[in-house]
């Protein structure tokens, strides 16, 4: 396929790479299809940014071919925004000035999906396990107990850290490329941190269930109540059993919706028996 | 329950923009889908953040993992959160009673909003916007994708939750009237509630590797009722003992 283009490319400028990535962080929260994901605010991005590379034609064949299935971490995947800037820049000036470019569309389509299973790999765990659950059940307690902290701490971690995390990783992979997200998701130092945080997210989850979970039966059971002798025989099982029960039957396929229905019917039979 | 038809509408309007996929400028990036910063906003309109703050808390027990995974939801608590912050600030409705409330109106905000995205969404804008992407037409496509393509779900939250916030006296009024079996039954639910909370999460983003330390936090606080943030100072130096078992190891150095 040979592509004649006639208008000269314009350099792409910061301006340009910043608003063109304003526009693909909103425009991709609210059209978020199943069959694209992300893909048409990538679109969006790469279309304002690009938009003096080629004439009109040129340009929707780019934001046609970049309107594709897109699922990666955002947060970190701001890095492909800037390989795929730097590729089509490149791609551009190749066609303009040679009439033909060994970057073919294919290529820069096979960076993008080679590229979105690793960076999605790294970035989730750090945004969600790391950052979310950490800023969540350090919160959670602080909130529950009406402290204001806790408003702070999620902002900090959301609203701050990923649209900032984000639009400062698709600088060093506009002008590194391919070896900026090499570097990136083989970092020792962030493969430390998720391990710790991996550690402590369990730890903190599991306080939380001893606060939050519980099930008590008042029924007597001879001297005691059924809550003591489970304690006595079993300790802790009153708040871990209802969790792995729910963990198994979301292991079985069971329904979130289904779940809940179970636990309420399972509180009103204990009511209804006497049980609790 | 006494609120002002003003009130009623703030209300509604803030529920539904603290929504997935609605609006993209107000939710600061996922931030107010944090149910207690939804409820901290909610709270304050009816003049009490803290009680508002209280409200979210108890209702994030019932989702612990984080609400996109791989892009889909269990269940949609920012709904839950909307309606039951002014039955409980106004309506004078118990926590546990609001937890047990606010689940099933997850469960339910849940399907309505996927059946919004795969009708309206999947539907609909696939088309136009694949149209904008033929004609390299960024302008119309930023416009659409940013402002217009959220705002059916935006309506329909919008309505479902002015209907459900208005009939707030009757729901408390019909909560006051159950039989006591009814109630004890609700307040044994909602404890066991969490537990899908806590369940999801291991089952969607924690480290199963890691569920010794789960046992280790858990027992902390059942058996010792150790403060949170002791909790959290532990985690850290456990994790840093199992790093340098781990390095030492992979060096040869045992």
């Amino acid at each position: 396929m040979s592509e004649v283009v006639r208008k000269k490319p314009e350099p792409i400028t910061k301006k340009d790479m910043t608003i063109g990535w304003v526009m693909w962080w909103f425009g991709r929260v609210c059209i978020d299809t199943n069959t694209k994901k992300g893909g048409h605010g990538f679109a969006l991005g790469m279309g304002y940014t690009c938009r003096n590379l080629y004439d009109q034609q040129g340009l929707a064949d780019l934001m046609t071919r970049h309107d594709e299935y897109y699922l990666s971490d955002y947060v970190f995947g701001g890095c492909i925004n800037g390989i795929a800037i730097a590729l089509e820049e490149q791609r551009a000036h190749d066609l303009y000035e040679k009439g033909e470019s060994e970057i073919t569309t294919q290529m820069i389509s096979e960076i993008k999906s080679g590229l979105m299973g690793p960076l999605a790999g790294f970035g989730d765990t750090i945004t969600q396990t790391v950052l979310y659950v950490l800023s969540v059940s350090i919160a959670q307690p602080l909130a529950a107990a009406g402290n204001m902290l806790s408003v702070l701490i999620v902002f900090l971690t959301h609203a701050c850290w990923r649209p900032t995390v984000s639009f400062l990783t698709m600088w060093p992979g506009y002008t590194q490329g391919k070896t900026f997200a090499a570097k990136l998701t083989s970092n020792s130092f962030a493969k430390n941190v998720i391990i710790v945080a991996g550690i402590l997210a369990m730890m903190m989850m599991g306080a939380l269930t001893a606060k939050n979970v519980s099930f008590n039966p008042t029924m007597m059971a001879g001297a005691s109540s059924l809550s003591d002798v489970l304690d006595a025989i079993a300790p802790g099982i009153r708040g871990l059993g209802p969790v792995f029960i729910v963990y198994f039957l979301l292991k079985k396929n069971f329904k979130v919706p289904v779940i809940i229905i179970m636990i309420l019917v399972f509180g009103l039979v204990c009511s209804f028996i006497g049980l609790v | 329950m006494d609120i002002t038809q003003t009130e009623l509408i703030i209300l509604a309007a803030l529920g539904a923009t603290f929504t997935w996929g609605t609006t993209a400028f107000l939710s600061l990036d996922c931030t107010f889908f944090v149910p207690f910063i939804a409820s901290w906003v909610l709270g304050a309109v009816l003049g009490d953040y803290k009680t508002g703050l209280i409200v979210g808390a108890t209702i994030q027990t019932i989702n612990m993992a984080p609400v996109m995974v791989g892009g889909m939801t269990a269940m949609d608590i920012w709904g839950a959160t909307a309606i039951c912050v002014p039955l409980v600030i106004r309506g004078g409705m118990d926590l546990s009673t609001a937890l047990t409330i606010a689940a099933p109106i997850a469960v339910l905000y849940n399907i309505l909003g996927t059946l919004v995205g795969v009708v309206w969404l999947d539907g609909v804008c696939v088309g136009i916007v694949d149209k904008f992407c033929r004609k390299g037409d960024w302008k119309s496509m930023f416009i659409f994708n940013t402002f217009i393509a959220g705002i059916p779900k935006w309506i329909v939250l919008f309505i479902t939750c002015y209907i459900a916030i208005s009939s707030g006296s009757a729901i408390t009024s019909a909560v006051s009237s159950f039989p006591a079996w009814v109630t004890m039954g609700i307040s044994t639910a909602a404890g066991l509630l969490p537990a899908v909370g806590f369940a999801l999460f291991l089952h969607v983003i924690g480290n199963i590797k890691y569920l010794p330390y789960f046992f280790i936090g858990y027992y902390l606080v059942w058996f010792f009722q150790m403060n949170n943030m002791l909790v959290g100072i532990l985690g850290v130096v456990i994790g840093i003992i199992y790093l340098q078992i781990h390095n030492e190891i992979e060096q040869g150095g045992f």
